[in-house]
């Protein structure tokens, strides 16, 4: 398990790296690792561009990979994630609202209203899906997906109002992007991202006994209404700075959980939090440099790469589950 | 042990439990007879806390249920409803370390339920039978003083219910367990039961030995069917033969 863990940490570094040195204009491994000899340039684009951008994709990537395991655990479903509950379209609703508004200063104001949408929509999913079902069935995804479609809809009629500059801008952070602006915001944002991190982790048991359903969590002292609610709220905030920074992004934190419950083979939540927060980290970080180095001059949003690869990964994982349970 | 004094409880509007009183006594197996829908589970997930009492009340020890930490609640009852599911793969030996029971109840309750070769496996991947007893051993294995199992012999062929109804007495004689399961298979309860109550609308109707309750008029008329207890001469256990008397009504 320890070897899998740092052959896990050390892909991610690796890839840091990669990313780092790779881009539109080249960086040679001796400028990297000879920081202080860096020339103005090379130091500006590591420093000021590939550094925060890098460590950004790291974050909200780490985050959304822990919070899909927050969230299949929780609700035992293994579709579950911020992007298929609605969360994140309410959230990136918030940001655009902000937007639109033109409220400043916006480093408080987005992810404020991000952090809003994205409550809202938890609120109304699960609400929605407490009154007509029980909580942990499937439909719980129906709904979800409904609710992202019409804020989704929301959002781009907000978005008809935006002068052409802004409509640019905001339709990239839908499909989610990094390499803008907020990309800084990491400083400020990310300690609030590893906080929320932290805590999940530390949840790591109440997740292993409710992952037995209501009634084993009780018996074993778990009350299992109260870790749920403790649970959601932390998910949803990290989400909600998650999409402040980076906009709107699926698949990450579908498949991250399930590639790591196949690659560490265990059950116990630490170490699959700390695994998905890895994985996550060094999966979105592959997504966005793909992007950006993929067409000279081009930039594919990190979203849509994620999307790309994570659409059929996630196919073949069903499919291949649904053989198994006819076995 | 478990006392419950005039229980209302339900889901929404519609309740389910009618006033249930019910006092179980501390060591000995109880076990809940009834119709699909009588409020079998719904007595037992009332006990634990998990469905809220709307009317009465639950003592544990002569403690209301409420009033204890649920740490401490934990350690005086526990359930396993029926049919447990898991949505994610899981070894056996990981299922047995959810919640951190003791390791020598573990392997304990394994045995007892006969699966102590199959620590490896995915859960996902057992018989629903083997499934259902993996849950049975982490029931048994965080070892509360008051163990309740909803239809723990369901899913099991003749065989695993034998050897199951052993290993649950041999674990109430070792521990001093109080144990209340919900059966469907009647004519394993003579086998088990210290005492059985008949659940009917919500109510506790009839209340006594297996003997007693087989051969009241209130199970004849809950069940539809004449119950006929013998002694079997040759080994001297009770057993119980069921023959439908009346097909309609």
């Amino acid at each position: 398990m320890k070897l899998k863990f740092l052959l896990m940490l050390v892909f991610l570094i690796a890839v840091s790296f990669w990313s780092l040195k790779t881009g539109s204009t080249s960086v040679t491994w001796s400028q990297i690792f000879e920081f202080l000899s860096l020339s103005p340039q090379a130091s500006a684009i590591l420093t000021q561009l590939r550094g925060p951008r890098i460590l950004s994709a790291a974050l909200v990537g780490g985050s959304l990979g822990i919070v899909g395991l927050v969230f299949q655990t929780l609700l035992r479903n293994p579709l579950a994630e911020p992007y298929t509950l609605g969360l994140s379209g309410g959230s990136s609703l918030g940001a655009v609202l902000a937007l639109n508004l033109a409220l400043t200063p916006s480093l408080f104001w987005i992810p404020f209203l991000s952090t809003v949408g994205c409550f809202t929509s938890a609120f109304l999913v699960l609400i929605l899906a407490r009154r007509q079902l029980e909580l942990e069935s499937r439909s719980l995804i129906l709904f979800g997906i409904m609710i992202s479609l019409f804020f989704g809809a929301l959002v781009v009629t907000g978005m008809s109002f935006l002068s052409p500059d802004k409509l640019q801008g905001a339709m990239f952070w839908l499909l989610g992007e990094f390499g803008t602006t907020r990309d800084q915001w990491i400083y400020f944002l990310g300690p609030m991202m590893i906080l929320g991190a932290i805590l999940l982790i530390f949840k790591a048991r109440s997740l292993d006994v409710l992952a037995l359903g209501e009634a084993r969590g009780l018996s074993l002292g778990f009350s299992p209404q109260k870790e749920r609610v403790q649970l959601i709220i932390i998910s949803t905030f990290l989400t909600a700075l998650g999409v402040s920074i980076a906009g709107l992004i699926g698949f990450i934190g579908l498949v991250t959980p399930h590639l790591v419950r196949r690659f560490l083979k265990t059950s116990r939540h630490k170490i699959l939090l700390l695994g998905s927060g890895l994985l996550g980290s060094t999966l979105l970080i592959v997504a966005d440099t793909v992007g950006r180095t993929v067409a000279k001059n081009i930039e594919v949003p990190a979203g849509s790469i994620a999307a790309l690869f994570g659409a059929p990964i996630l196919i073949y994982f069903l499919v291949g589950q649904s053989h198994a349970s006819t076995d | 042990m478990l006392q419950l004094i005039d229980v209302h409880s339900g889901y929404g509007k519609k309740n389910v439990l009618q006033g249930i009183n019910l006092e179980i006594k501390t060591g000995e197996l109880f076990v809940l007879i009834g119709l699909n829908g009588s409020g079998k589970s719904s007595l037992l997930r009332t006990a634990l806390g998990l469905l809220k009492e709307k009317e009465g009340e639950i003592l544990i020890d002569g403690r209301n249920l409420r009033s204890l930490k649920l740490s401490e609640r934990a350690k005086m009852i526990s359930l396993l409803e029926s049919q447990p599911q898991i949505s994610f793969a899981m070894s056996v030996e990981d299922l047995m370390s959810v919640g951190d029971p003791n390791l020598l109840y573990s392997s304990e309750a394994l045995r007892a339920v006969g699966l102590e070769d199959s620590e490896k496996k995915n859960v996902l991947n057992l018989s629903s039978g083997e499934r259902h007893r993996a849950f049975i051993a982490h029931a048994l294995a965080t070892n509360s003083k008051c163990i309740m199992l909803d239809e723990p012999l369901a899913h099991l062929d003749w065989s695993h219910q034998t050897q199951l109804i052993d290993s649950l007495k041999a674990w109430k004689s070792k521990y001093g367990t109080t144990f209340v399961l919900a059966i469907h298979e009647l004519e394993r309860v003579p086998q088990i039961a210290d005492r059985v109550g008949l659940i009917d609308g919500g109510r506790v109707k009839k209340l006594g030995t297996a003997r007693e309750v087989f051969l009241s008029p209130e199970t004849l008329e809950t069940f539809a069917f004449q119950a006929h207890v013998d002694q079997n001469l040759l080994d001297g256990s009770t057993r119980l033969t069921l023959g439908k008397i009346k097909q309609n009504g």
